[in-house]
């Protein structure tokens, strides 16, 4: 395989990655053939091992899974998800245990298909899933907006209530006092009410609208990934 | 040797090396000069210099060079940032382990 095979087959295995994210890595690989020379040509083309194995290294960094599944060794970067787990009395067998290839092609495979054939079963049900989410949130929203109005109109009938009272004191002098009493009551209760449930709301509205703004996020997230 | 390098590490090495250049610097150049420190194979370094230029603490630019366009990369005013935060981590974490280890020695 020479430098320009190396290539076409690299632009084939990222024709499903954005145009742009394409662009840039051919770009990248393209410059390092020729800053590297004729004569190192061979011998990036047998250190990359593959045009996979450099559309997979690309692949993986753009969706920002290299840093918990692959280690930069003194060996080299090694992809963890390609090699078994070795406890160190047998770190000598390492450069025997070649990466099985075969296997994760085969797991990718499946995932594909899996992702392909569940979709129109999971996306609607994720659909609803977050309508419904949606419509608990925005009744939270609601009902404490709710209970604050309440307690406003709350506060306004008491003091309706008071001003009816002074305007009747000359007629009816005492049910005047107990009404005015009745209405300052109502006003104070209502204003503390006012005032405690605005409190609330200033509390529980930011949890809420971050609870909401958490769950779609994860949600675009694991999108992305898949 | 027989310890791993971690991504922050890795991160840090590639901006430093790419701080030492006032002009900028290209891939197989960061290649070549990541290792003299560190055995990495040459397609490891992509995803690493696409990450930290999608965090902004890389810039690209590209130059005329032998009648072609050559990318350079140069650190930001983030990546200076982040490099020095590595650097000061990286004094406080390897000096704690070399005393630890000349204290098991002295034993």
């Amino acid at each position: 395989m020479n430098r320009i095979e190396f290539m076409a087959e690299l632009e084939r295995l990222l024709k499903a990655i954005p145009e742009e994210e394409r662009r840039e890595a051919i770009q990248y690989y393209e410059d390092y053939f020729v800053d590297a020379g004729v004569e190192n040509e061979q011998h990036i083309i047998t250190e990359l091992e593959s045009p996979e194995k450099v559309a997979q290294t690309i692949k993986s960094g753009l969706w920002g899974k290299e840093e918990d599944s692959s280690e930069y060794r003194e060996t080299g970067y090694t992809d963890i998800r390609f090699e078994e787990k070795e406890t160190p009395a047998n770190r000598e067998n390492r450069e025997e245990s070649k990466p099985k290839k075969d296997n994760s092609l085969l797991k990718i495979l499946l995932i594909i298909a899996i992702a392909v054939f569940t979709l129109p079963i999971v996306f609607p049900l994720a659909v609803a899933g977050l309508a419904v989410i949606f419509a608990i949130a925005v009744s939270g929203f609601a009902l404490f907006g709710t209970l604050v109005l309440l307690a406003v109109v709350v506060m306004i009938c008491g003091f309706y209530v008071t001003i009816c009272g002074i305007l009747e004191i000359f007629h009816f002098p005492a049910l005047a006092l107990v009404v005015i009493g009745g209405g300052l009551l109502a006003f104070v209760a209502g204003l503390v009410a006012t005032v405690l449930m605005v409190k609330v709301c200033m509390i529980v509205f930011p949890i809420l609208s971050r609870g909401l703004v958490n769950v779609f996020r994860k949600f675009v997230n694991r999108k992305e990934i898949k | 040797m027989v310890f791993n390098t971690g991504a922050a590490l890795l991160d840090a090495i590639v901006l430093s090396v790419v701080s030492q250049e006032q002009q900028g610097t290209y891939g197989y150049k960061i290649t070549q000069d990541v290792r003299q420190a560190l055995e990495v194979s040459e397609s490891t370094l992509y995803p690493v210099l696409r990450r930290l230029q999608k965090d902004e603490c890389l810039e690209v630019y590209d130059m005329q060079f032998d009648g072609r366009n050559r990318r350079y990369y140069k650190v930001t005013e983030k990546g200076m940032a982040q490099l020095n935060l590595y650097r000061i981590e990286w004094k406080n974490y390897s000096k704690k382990i070399s005393e630890m280890f000349e204290r098991g020695v002295e034993v």
